[in-house]
């Protein structure tokens, strides 16, 4: 385990055990389950942006790509009246706006900042304007997606946390065992050497973005599932949260570092402190203040790090 | 005369290469000074020093006779020191007079004078008769020779005494550089000292003043130029001394040809070039910085493509658009600047070693860590690679060993043909010799190997044939036989 992910590990753990015994409701099974429920979108979308991300490649649309993806599945399953098209559109559809990103890194040659910042801003924008009503009265088996419960030893689990899991489990594998998602990390370590060492990083530069925005799709339709709406808000703030959890989480914005177990770390620290404030009766809007200094500390710890590092080695 | 910089034992050196090892020279006021040198004889270095962007290990300086402490280029600029880079250090956003007059816009009140700013630059560009660039374009809509024009420019604007040229005419073209040495010829008049960088020993013998030779390091020699000075006499006090190499490593034997490059061009710097290579040798390419060797390798490996001509493996016709389509062709590239374009200096030893063959050493798609550990421990057995262990971090190795996991790296790959550009820069002698030997390894197990060095005295000892470059063009091809170090220097500057 890396030095980070330990630290991360154990401050995890601080927290958690001092919001157990210090207040009454952390532990609570309904807390956990709420907690839980509210960083399913983050992490669904956080593991294939966090490999993106350890390519050296940010994605900042993904919220709105969650958005916009799910509007138009949402109208679609209206249109046609069958929740299974709709799905299956809204997926395609999050494929299509990340391939958009791609076409303008791989092929413009835009730095992924600025192209995904672009999609960011044209995404919410056509979100807004196709969602000017929020769309809502699905037919009912469209809510199976998000509202299933699954009863294990008599904890009532939401079918949400269950594809989370899923996503996450499956990260954890791809990134350590598949050759092609391995990669990111020689792809972010060094660009130039990738390419000399035969790496096809135009490949890889689609292939992240499309899943990014398949998944981000995905998230999308669960929520929308779940809260029976898709309106104009969906997704709005949500890249902000995961590129912070992604940063805390031990991942660089030059890429070439981070794991997953540290993705997954750094998504339930944010989830959890925006939780906590909730919990002690703290204005919530300490949350920003809180999560924006755990940032630069902990980069800039990581940064104090590096530097000694390498002084020690001069 | 009087001196206008005095050097006393300067020494530099950089993480374990003594770059300058106790320079001592004059440089008269007045003249026009040329130094001259092989690739890494230090000559770069000692600008630097003398524009305050080093610091020597010790030594002192003595400018106008007294005893100076340049400490940055702040203190150079006070002293009277202007430099023009052989890089160009311009500012490509913006436009020609901010980049001439960078040293100080003209002000009023606090705030820039941009009439008075435009009137001062168009004047310094008309004073040194570049008439026809405006003031007012964006430097990056510029040739690189305007450029590097607009820069001596400003520097001459600066009212320097001591004018240092690096290499200034290697982005110029013939009527650039004639207007250049118009330039020289004018500053010099009105008693400026101007230390003056070339490979080109043309212009050397037509400017110069006095000549120093630098060689290793050191100083070689500091004498008038005279009508009677030759390009034949510069080489030879440019190799000066032999150094000889205390290991001989062997031949093998040449087998058929794997390698084919048929009047492959690409810009200025890869010109109909035609090239053979076989099994079980090392072909050696020699030449001075920008004649185009670096250049030359990475063409036929796909980094660039091509523009004309075609490359052939073994006898077939070959298109190689990228490093990708190059490693299906067996081939691999260990380049020169190995912190930046070849290894990956955040991951370990182990990761590196396996960069270039991650489909080879995974099974249905699936990452084998297993194989990959166990390669990755037969390499470092096999070329000593010294580490802790093997997932340390390649950033903490020293240079010989850094070279030896880029090496490992595309051994196993398996390849045929191995290009390796500069592999002992920056290596201590002892990792020398055994990258040597190991180069000599590869060939005597029917691989073929181009090796390009500025060191001649590498090229001698290790290769079979050495190609001599000079401006993109092979300018001759020697045996090792009669290959000495006159003789490539003569083709690689371009004497024939």
């Amino acid at each position: 385990m890396e030095a980070r992910e330990f630290t991360l590990a154990v401050l995890l753990l601080a927290i958690i055990v001092l919001l157990s015994v210090t207040t009454k409701d952390f532990a609570n099974p309904a807390n956990v389950r709420v907690l839980l429920l509210g960083m399913t979108s983050d992490l669904i979308i956080a593991v294939p942006m966090g490999i993106s991300l350890i390519a050296g490649n940010i994605d900042f649309s993904v919220g709105s790509t969650m958005g916009l993806a799910s509007v138009l599945g949402g109208m679609i399953i209206n249109a046609t009246g069958n929740a299974v098209a709709g799905i299956v559109a809204a997926l395609l559809i999050g494929a299509v706006l990340g391939i958009i990103n791609a076409v303008m890194i791989c092929h413009l040659h835009v730095t992924p900042l600025v192209a995904t910042l672009g999609t960011w801003m044209a995404y919410k924008g056509l979100q807004k304007v196709i969602a000017a009503n929020a769309i809502a009265n699905f037919p009912s088996d469209f809510f199976a997606l998000g509202r299933t419960e699954f009863n294990f030893f008599g904890v009532s689990v939401p079918i949400s946390i269950i594809y989370m899991l899923a996503v996450f489990v499956v990260g954890i594998f791809v990134l350590k065992k598949v050759n092609f998602f391995h990669n990111a990390y020689f792809i972010g370590s060094n660009k130039d050497s990738a390419r000399l060492a035969g790496i096809n990083i135009t490949k890889f530069t689609y292939v992240s973005y499309m899943i990014t925005g398949i998944l981000a799709a995905f998230a999308g339709m669960v929520l929308v599932s779940r809260l029976g709406t898709a309106s104009q808000t969906i997704g709005s703030g949500l890249e902000f949260r995961i590129v912070v959890a992604l940063l805390v989480g031990g991942l660089s914005m030059d890429g070439g570092e981070g794991s997953m177990i540290g993705i997954g770390m750094g998504v339930l620290l944010m989830q959890i402190i925006s939780n906590a404030l909730v919990l002690t009766g703290i204005n919530p809007n300490y949350s920003e203040v809180i999560i924006g200094a755990i940032l630069v500390l902990s980069v800039g710890i990581d940064q104090i790090n590096k530097r000694r590092r390498a002084k020690a080695r001069a | 005369m009087a001196n206008a910089i005095e050097l006393k034992d300067i020494k530099k050196g950089f993480a374990g290469v003594q770059a300058l090892k106790g320079v001592s020279f004059a440089i008269k006021k007045g003249s026009v000074h040329a130094l001259i040198g092989e690739n890494g004889a230090g000559k770069s270095t000692l600008m630097k020093i003398l524009s305050g962007a080093q610091r020597a290990d010790s030594g002192e300086i003595f400018v106008d006779g007294k005893k100076a402490d340049i400490a940055n280029p702040i203190v150079a600029t006070e002293l009277g020191i202007g430099i023009v880079y052989q890089e160009l250090n311009n500012f490509m956003h913006l436009d020609v007079a901010s980049n001439v007059l960078s040293h100080g816009l003209p002000q009023k009140h606090g705030m820039i004078n941009y009439d008075k700013m435009y009137a001062q630059a168009r004047e310094i560009l008309d004073n040194i008769g570049l008439t026809h660039i405006s003031e007012k374009d964006t430097m990056s809509n510029l040739s690189l020779g305007a450029q590097q024009m607009c820069e001596i420019a400003g520097i001459v604007s600066k009212n320097a005494d001591i004018v240092i040229l690096d290499e200034p005419t290697s982005a110029l073209t013939e009527t650039e550089t004639k207007k250049l040495f118009e330039i020289i010829a004018d500053i010099k008049s009105r008693g400026v000292t101007v230390i003056y960088i070339s490979h080109k020993l043309d212009e050397v013998l037509y400017l110069a003043d006095e000549i120093t030779v630098l060689k290793d390091g050191e100083h070689v020699t500091t004498f008038e130029k005279t009508p009677q000075t030759t390009k034949e006499e510069l080489v030879r006090y440019m190799v000066g001394r032999d150094v000889e190499y205390d290991y001989k490593v062997g031949t093998s034997e040449i087998g058929e040809v794997i390698l084919r490059a048929n009047k492959l061009n690409r810009g200025k710097m890869v010109r109909d070039v035609d090239l053979e290579l076989h099994r079980g040798e090392i072909l050696g390419i020699a030449g001075l910085e920008g004649s185009g060797r670096t250049e030359l390798l990475e063409t036929l490996f796909g980094c660039y493509r091509a523009e004309s001509g075609e490359i052939e493996v073994e006898g077939k016709k070959r298109t190689i658009k990228n490093p990708m389509e190059a490693k299906k062709c067996k081939m691999a590239y260990i380049t020169k600047e190995r912190k930046i374009l070849g290894l990956f200096l955040g991951l370990s030893v182990n990761s590196n070693i396996v960069a270039a063959s991650t489909e080879q050493f995974s099974k249905n798609g699936m990452v084998q860590y297993q194989d990959i550990r166990k390669n990755t421990e037969k390499y470092v057995d096999a070329m000593s690679i010294k580490i802790s262990d093997i997932n340390q971090n390649v950033m903490d190795l020293s240079g010989g060993n850094q070279q030896k996991v880029l090496l490992a790296m595309w051994m196993t790959t398996n390849p045929d043909i191995i290009m390796i550009d500069e592999p002992t820069r920056g290596v201590d002698v002892g990792a020398k010799a055994e990258i040597h030997a190991l180069l000599r390894k590869m060939a005597v197990d029917g691989k073929a190997i181009i090796l390009v060095s500025s060191e001649m005295s590498e090229l001698i000892a290790s290769c079979d044939k050495i190609v001599c470059m000079f401006e993109g063009k092979i300018t001759g091809i020697l045996d090792n036989k009669e290959a000495g170090e006159e003789s490539i220097m003569k083709l690689v500057s371009g004497l024939s």
